[in-house]
């Protein structure tokens, strides 16, 4: 390939990359996904089995007896 | 309930999320359990393998005539199967683990159709060793992080467009409004990688570019692979693992959103810093070395959000595997970037460019950060994927304090060795004007830093045959006594 | 990707207010979650806002690293030249250290080399019957000014060099610059690999010629060149009192 035939693969290619990025963050923002970011945060708990203020990791078998844990996870 | 039952109709654009499929968490673990494992046995295989090959190019560096009499154990073949073995072997498996299972527990989705997730997952692996194989038998590539044979590239680029798509399709089927901050760094990983590899491959590989810009497009691909792949994997994996952990949400998620935008927007510029000093016009160093710099916004916002979500709970976290591992990680991201930052700039790169300096850089980055992050991952997956306990606490303390040890040793030796060789490297006699030392003097004062490379690299192995039998004893644990173990984690005062 | 309807509030808390097995409604009232609850109030406040804003340190390093990005892009941009390797080299001041002296040969035989040598050949001898020679050549060490119309413009019809016949017609070289015009002609006129002995040519007459005959568009004949210049005599020299380099020039 020329070297002018780079030139405009990479145009094309940055530009549909560019487009990409611009029309995501555009939805995001229709979307409302920046509005409430605080409680956004604390989408990951879950608090049926792993809520938000309880320690989900522990080594096997130094599950410390203070700290309560979540339940047992249903079946 | 409509569930949809064949794929075409998963993907429809009238398939809305519905509140009655949101799964709960112990559902979608379920789901992902094949490809769970499937993905952390092959990515722990090829550890053991690349470890082996790291092993034996680090000892040729010191010991020469080490397996010196057969061609497949060659430096030059052995460092490329290290190089290519741990990325597209240990490094991807365990991203294609560790992330869709993420993915799919914060789309709230049980994965479907897991069958042809797994057939792209057993063809990447085949890739895999068929180039790995490849490389051993001296048909490799001239182009480092591309080595893998000509012939491996079509069969990787298909497994991985069957394994990417599903990332793609898990947040299609979301059930969730919010879309957290992992998922944003997950998904344009999977968009990205399949843009780079495509890209390199075409431009170097199958219609080369010629000259300057060839190896423009090498090193801006070795780059980001690190940049726009294993970055957004590990970074997106400690902000879903961290908080989650210590159940407590990340300190300022108004700053994780920014820390993502500025990542997506600086880091696919800074490759172009490995060709300082080469003939490439100067304006694009110049951009290179700014957007490396800026680098520095992303991950200062990484490093407030982790450290300050983590702070006042070191007690807790020490007695978390997963917050162990993730949280050496994310220190380690923070430490690895500013100094790469430094990197960038001419007046440093002059002096660590060519030398141990880089290799050093490079671990840090691959094994330091990404490596230890996704440790603490599988550490988090699979006791819940297999709804069983780690088997032995020693074995995980064991593999932390070795891997950790070993690799910020690792990481210091190979700096400072590389620093002293680079400045003797530059050093110009006064009265000659010529270089003032040989490269032959050069060379042999790094030995005894390769020699302690090598020790670290032993010290790094131990921990990662700890990582193995702990694995091993695991899944094989309910075959020996043929009851299921319940993960202590899940059952509080037992 | 979808733009579709996205979940609402709504589709995860029942619109009835009634708990759902699957979610957070229902463990609101378990007092073990109050608990929880209570010590991560104690571990951190709530935020009043929707958001924290960006630590104040965070926009000053911001701004000094833009800052820097652009003093440094300024410096080192290397004039965003495509050919420009040497950051610490600044194009303008490389090309105001003064006029650059050219080897008028060199150039010559690489513009000979490029545009001539397919047909008059490297040695200058040419092609009996079809490419007129130029070394030892007649018109060559006649006047420079009835070459630089050749070359400007092109050739055509019979023409008569060292007493041979050539029928051919020869493509205009207008697209060179006045140097590389003046170069080639001085080449072929004095390098001694052709057997010529004659003047060199200055760019200057170049362009003045270039600029008398600005509207010609077709190739010139030898009765034409003869009509101007006279007959083809292979003994030329200056006029009298004027060196070579400064051929007349009443342009400058």
């Amino acid at each position: 390939m020329e070297f002018g035939g780079y030139i405009i693969l990479g145009a094309v290619f940055a530009g549909l990359l560019f487009l990409g990025a611009a029309a995501v963050l555009w939805w995001a923002y229709r979307d409302g996904q920046f509005s409430d970011l605080e409680s956004g945060s604390r989408t990951i708990f879950d608090d049926e089995e792993e809520p938000e203020g309880a320690q989900t990791d522990f080594f096997p078998t130094k599950n410390p007896e203070d700290l309560d844990g979540p339940p047992r996870r249903g079946e | 309930m409509s569930f949809p039952s064949t794929l075409t109709e998963a993907m429809s654009p009238t398939a809305e999320p519905k509140s009655d499929l949101l799964a709960k968490l112990s559902e979608v673990d379920r789901s992902m359990k094949v490809l769970g494992v499937f993905f952390t046995v092959c990515g722990l295989l090829w550890l053991m393998a690349g470890t082996l090959f790291a092993l034996v190019a680090s000892i040729k560096m010191h010991n020469v005539d080490f397996l010196g009499d057969s061609e497949f154990w060659t430096w030059g073949r052995v460092r490329s199967a290290h190089l290519n073995a741990m990325i597209y072997g240990w490094a991807f498996n365990v991203s294609f683990a560790v992330a869709p299972w993420i993915m799919a527990r914060l789309c709230r989705t049980r994965v479907r159709f897991t069958n042809i997730f797994l057939f792209g997952g057993i063809f990447w692996n085949i890739g895999v060793v068929i180039g790995v194989y490849g490389i051993l038998a001296g048909h490799k590539v001239g182009v480092e992080w591309l080595e893998f044979p000509a012939y491996v590239t079509p069969i990787l680029a298909l497994a991985f467009a069957f394994i990417g798509v599903w990332v793609i399709l898990l947040f299609r089927w979301r059930q969730t409004g919010h879309v957290y901050v992992s998922q944003w760094y997950f998904l344009a990983a999977f968009f990205w990688l399949p843009w780079l590899y495509a890209m390199a491959q075409i431009m170097i590989v199958h219609e080369p570019a010629r000259g300057v810009v060839q190896s423009l497009t090498n090193w801006w691909f070795a780059h980001n692979v690190l940049g726009l792949w294993l970055t957004p994997i590990a970074v997106g994996a400690a902000y879903y693992l961290i908080p989650k952990v210590l159940g407590r949400p990340i300190y300022s998620y108004y700053l994780s959103v920014i820390g993502f935008w500025a990542l997506a927007l600086f880091y696919n510029w800074a490759g172009v810093h490995h060709l300082i000093g080469g003939p490439v016009p100067a304006w694009v160093i110049s951009a290179g070395t700014v957007a490396s710099v800026m680098m520095v916004i992303p991950v200062i916002v990484v490093a407030i959000n982790h450290h300050m979500t983590v702070v006042g709970l070191h007690r807790e976290g020490w007695a978390s595997p997963t917050i162990r591992f993730v949280v050496f990680g994310a220190i380690n991201y923070t430490a690895v970037s500013l100094l790469g930052s430094a990197m960038a700039l001419r007046s440093v790169n002059e002096i660590t460019h060519f030398t141990h300096f880089t290799v050093s850089h490079s671990h840090h980055g691959v094994y330091s950060f990404f490596t230890m992050i996704m440790f603490g991952g599988i550490y988090y997956m699979l006791p819940r994927l297999l709804n069983r306990e780690w088997p032995s606490a020693m074995l995980i303390s064991l593999h932390w304090w070795t891997t950790a040890v070993g690799v910020t040793l690792m990481v210091i030796v190979l700096a400072i060795g590389g620093f002293i060789q680079g400045l003797q490297l530059n050093a110009i006699d006064p009265e000659t004007e010529t270089a003032a030392f040989e490269f032959l003097e050069v060379m042999r004062a790094t030995i005894p830093y390769m020699v302690m490379r090598s020790l670290t690299g032993v010290l790094i192995t131990i921990g990662h045959v700890a990582f193995f039998i702990n694995i091993i004893w695991m899944l094989s644990r309910r075959a020996a006594d043929g009851s299921e173990s319940k993960p202590t984690l899940l059952t509080p005062g037992a | 990707m979808s733009d579709k309807k996205l979940p609402q509030d709504k589709d995860q808390y029942p619109t009835t207010g009634e708990p759902r097995e699957t979610f957070e409604g229902h463990g609101f009232d378990d007092d073990r979650l109050q608990r929880v609850h209570a010590q991560l109030m104690r571990e951190k406040e709530e935020p009043s806002e929707g958001f924290s804003p960006t630590p104040l340190f965070l926009v000053f390093v911001i701004m000094i690293l833009a800052f820097w990005g652009g003093v440094y892009m300024v410096w080192y941009s290397g004039e965003f030249s495509a050919f420009h390797f040497d950051e610490t080299k600044s194009a303008v001041v490389a090309e105001d250290t003064g006029p650059r002296e050219v080897d008028m040969m060199a150039l010559g035989r690489r513009v000979y080399a490029q545009n001539c040598q397919v047909c008059h050949q490297a040695s200058g001898e040419g092609q009996r019957g079809v490419y007129p020679p130029v070394a030892r050549a007649d018109w060559v060490q006649d006047n420079p000014e009835r070459l630089i119309k050749v070359v400007l413009h092109g050739l055509e019809g019979r023409v008569e060099v060292n007493g041979n016949t050539y029928n051919n017609a020869m493509q205009a070289f207008g697209r060179l610059n006045d140097q590389q015009v003046a170069a080639v002609l001085t080449y072929i006129r004095t390098d001694p690999d052709f057997g010529n002995d004659s003047y060199p040519v200055s760019p200057e007459l170049v362009a003045q010629v270039r600029s008398d005959f600005d509207d010609r568009r077709n190739a010139w004949t030898q009765p034409e060149l003869e009509d101007i210049h006279g007959p083809v005599t292979g003994d030329w020299s200056p006029p009298e009192g004027e060196e070579p380099e400064e051929e007349p020039d009443p342009a400058s």
